[in-house]
């Protein structure tokens, strides 16, 4: 993983490993593993993640300008969202 | 976005490549016949899916065979969750052999359109529960309770039946076929497929279900906090709770989702406690006692502003909420109704599954039941979800069966227990919470009088029990509170509390359940509007290019307006019909949604039949063909049905000569004023059952005949994205097989090494 260097990713946002080493089973106790595991499905689900996969993206897809900021990221989504809304069911 | 990762090895992967050299990327998949090993039966398997087999058996055994003197509620879950299993396992995994064959050599939208923002391979489990959560609402909660009239067991088993082989299937396949499209609506594909006239069918039909769907839902909250100061306080603070939550999001802390849902979840408790101080004391109560009228139009003064704001200040906030406590309080509801196993009060077949008379809806089992409970069994807009954001975030062709079939499967184990804690109640309770104010007369003794003069075996009900129920629950009456909605509280605040805080919580979880409902329906109502809004500023610029720009405000709020205005019409005339409202609308909501479910099969036949499919097309054609059949044999009925308790026309005929004839009263309408709105009503009502079955009806013909084509071998279009070679690997299902795990660590070591290919940015879980 090419770091995110420049950029301050919060140590509480779960983005996992700074050093692209894979989650696996030997970091602490198979509980804190399992609580680590639930708490990445239970943002993921939430889409607290999002800014993490942005980043991740634009590590991958490596474009010129910096990535944006967090709080510039959140703002871009939300007007998209308002671009183009999203059904909820009944 | 030149974000398509182009391989630079073109040829490497594949079954032929395996522990090749370093820098060529691992297969994208498992090696076939790795798989096959894998699935071979052995005993221990044997034996397993042999006691799953004899669970769920002894659970349809004991509901509907052998009905003892009480039948408890555990039976339900080993019913359901075991036919669940099964059907997953089985006829899930036929249809994807058979039908979809999902490649995974192939790259899904996720991986060739990554974008890192709609477009994102998403792990697996983390998708389904995403999925789930946009599927599920209030509609699983409300159709099974308002069904119980027939009984518990016709409910169960259209739900577990229905689930099998039409909702699951339909979700799996749309989500599919969307996912080949590059995540597609299905407005757009019904374009693509049908061509223009079974297109124009789709949008109209689409639009205006929508809009049903949207005021009858508004209607269920209206009939839930109606009258109840208590319900008014806390479900209207979600509102400020979401825009502080907005705010504390925009300005704050952007990003920490979790921590302001937590936040938020806090406060949303605080609002329900809070509630009963309120409705306690004397300036609260008349402050928050608001009669339904006035509640509708707040609710559609609401949805406007709520639709028009930006979405960061309200709507997304308060999603947040819902997806929270939805998954939440389904858990806690599963565990609960374990842990407590209610005994059910219902009969398995009631005196009203024979007759088209009930008091809670009206017409005969087929097809009533079969459209009034949609979600659930099958709803049609899942097909809008499953067009749209889940394709777009699949990381394998392979996973579709568990996030499209198995989140269907999940909720329909929510109908299943809406409809435990429905059945769980005393009946004579659930007559008189479930007939309408106009049979009840709105007071406990009318109501008494009413449920007792129905004549149903072993239900009868005193006026004293009605006011006890009211006052445990904190309400000041639960007389004809219609719409599912409160019955459900009743029902889950039964259960409840005897898990956590006793006889005292009562009024607590009663509160709690209409909170949670109320949140997700607020949730469709703007998301609904919003969507709807789009689709007519969509259509309009066909004529006026601008109202395509969305920075448009004022064509914003005029598309919005119109779009308020239509399913607001529809909920004032529900919430002023002197019949009832929910009794006489709800089997339009349940039409609408099957209808759309049917237009949603079509085009996957068309699909399927498109791309070679031959027999297996039974799969799809099957359950079209029934939904069809109810849908419009419903219609039918509702159109031309001499009774007037069923047919809109022959009431409003009824009506129309009553008052020709110069009488002032007839059924349930008392004065000539009554009397000219029922035929106001009706004829609405009966319009709106021709347009939708009229549009459904072209669009099915259309997709009949394009299947008959590709059958022929004519007109076979491809409409799916090119194939991109995949250079991705996870597992399909929700525990990855031995191969999967292999094949993972050996993507991990190459991703290590290659760190610009690792699309989830993260490594593989």
């Amino acid at each position: 993983m090419a770091g995110s260097g420049s950029h301050a990713v919060p140590a509480s946002s779960a983005a996992p490993a700074p050093t692209g080493a894979p989650r696996s089973t030997n970091e602490g106790s198979p509980v804190r593993a399992l609580l680590r595991e639930v708490r990445r499905v239970a943002r993921g689900i939430l889409g607290s993640d999002a800014y993490d996969n942005y980043l991740a993206h634009h590590r991958v897809a490596g474009g010129a300008q910096p990535p944006l900021s967090e709080r510039e990221f959140w703002r871009e989504k939300y007007a998209a969202q308002d671009r183009s809304p999203e059904g909820r069911c009944c | 976005m030149p974000s398509t990762p182009v391989p630079d090895t073109p040829d490497s992967s594949g079954p032929g490549s395996r522990g090749a050299a370093t820098d060529v990327p691992p297969p994208a998949h498992v090696d076939p016949a790795l798989q096959r090993a894998h699935r071979r039966w052995t005993p221990a398997k044997i034996a397993l899916w042999a006691v799953i087999a004899l669970l769920g058996g002894a659970g349809w055994f004991m509901l509907a065979v052998y009905r003892g003197e009480s039948v408890n509620a555990i039976w339900f879950v080993f019913a359901a969750v075991c036919s669940y299993l099964i059907a997953y396992r089985f006829y899930g995994k036929f249809i994807e052999d058979k039908l979809v064959r999902p490649d995974d050599r192939r790259a899904t939208p996720a991986e060739y359109a990554h974008d890192g923002k709609d477009f994102v391979p998403t792990d697996r489990r983390i998708l389904f529960g995403h999925h789930f959560a946009a599927i599920a609402g209030a509609g699983p909660l409300v159709g099974p309770v308002i069904a119980a009239q027939m009984g518990y067991l016709p409910g169960t088993i259209w739900i577990v039946v229905g689930v099998i082989l039409a909702g699951a299937v339909q979700d799996f396949l749309v989500l599919v076929i969307s996912m080949r499209r590059g995540g597609r609506s299905l407005g757009k594909m019904a374009r693509d497929e049908l061509g223009l006239v079974g297109g124009i069918a789709a949008f109209v039909a689409t639009l205006s279900i929508m809009l049903i769907i949207v005021a009858i839902l508004a209607m269920v909250v209206v009939n839930a906090l109606g009258e109840s100061a208590w319900g008014v306080w806390s479900v209207g603070l979600t509102i400020p709770i979401a825009i502080f939550m907005g705010f504390y999001l925009r300005y704050l802390r952007p990003g920490k989702v979790f921590e302001v849902s937590v936040l938020g979840c806090a406060l949303l408790l605080l609002a329900i406690v809070s509630g009963r101080w309120v409705a306690e004391s004397g300036w609260g109560a008349e402050l928050f006692h608001i009669d339904r009228p006035v509640l509708a139009i707040a609710i559609i003064v609401y949805g406007f502003l709520a639709a028009v704001l930006p979405v960061w200040v309200l709507l997304a906030p308060r999603d947040y909420l819902s997806t929270f406590m939805k998954i939440g309080t389904i858990v806690m509801l599963a565990l609960a109704i374990v842990l407590v196993r209610p005994v059910i009060e219902a009969p398995a077949v009631s005196e009203f599954a024979s007759r088209t008379d009930g008091p809670v809806f009206t017409g005969a089992l087929f097809p009533f039941l079969f459209v009034t409970i949609a979600c659930g069994a099958l709803s049609g807009f899942h097909a809008m979800i499953a067009s749209g954001t889940s394709p777009k975030l699949v990381e394998k062709e392979s996973q579709t069966r568990m996030i499209g079939y198995g989140g269907m499967l999940m909720e329909s184990f929510v109908a299943i227990m809406a409809l435990v804690a429905a059945v769980s109640i005393d009946q004579g309770i659930y007559y008189a919470m479930n007939s309408s104010a106009a049979a009840t007369g709105g007071t406990v003794e009318g109501a008494a009088q009413f449920v007792n003069s129905l004549g149903l075996t072993g239900v009868h009900v005193d006026p004293a029990t009605l006011a006890q129920t009211a006052s445990d629950v904190g309400e000041e009456s639960i007389v004809s509170r219609t719409g599912g909605a409160p019955t459900l509280a009743v029902g889950l605040a039964g259960i409840m509390h005897e898990v956590v805080g006793g006889a005292g919580m009562m009024a607590f979880w009663y509160h709690f359940a209409i909170m949670f409902e109320a949140l997700f329906i607020l949730t469709s109502v703007d998301a609904g509007t919003r969507v709807a809004r789009f689709m007519l500023a969509d259509l309009l610029g066909g004529a006026h290019k601008r109202f395509r720009d969305p920075s448009w405000r004022l064509g914003a709020w005029l598309t919005t307006g119109l779009m308020v205005i239509g399913w607001g019409s529809i909920l004032l005339m529900g919430v002023l019909d002197p019949l009832g409202g929910i009794n006489t609308l709800f089997p339009l909501f349940g039409i609408a949604n099957q209808l759309l479910a049917a237009v949603a099969l079509s085009i996957c036949l068309v699909v399927f039949a498109r791309k070679g499919r031959r027999w297996t097309l039974l799969a799809i054609a099957v359950p079209m063909v029934f939904t069809a059949v109810i849908t419009v044999y419903g219609s039918f009925q509702k159109i031309f049905s001499p009774d007037p308790k069923v047919g809109y026309w022959a009431n409003h005929l009824a009506y129309r000569e009553a008052l020709a004839a110069g009488e002032t009263q007839l059924g349930l309408a008392t004065t000539a004023e009554d009397m000219r709105t029922v035929v106001f009503n009706t004829a609405v009502q009966g319009s709106l059952s021709i347009l939708f079955v009229v549009c459904a009806l072209i669009v099915m013909v259309v997709a009949l005949w394009r299947t008959v084509q590709a059958l022929r071998g004519q007109n076979l279009l491809d409409t799916e994205d090119p194939f991109v070679e995949s250079e991705y690997f996870a597992p399909a299902g929700m525990l990855a097989t031995p191969a999967e795990k292999e094949l993972q660590g050996r993507w991990r070591e190459h991703l290590e090494r290659h760190p610009d290919k690792d699309l989830a940015g993260g490594g593989h879980h």
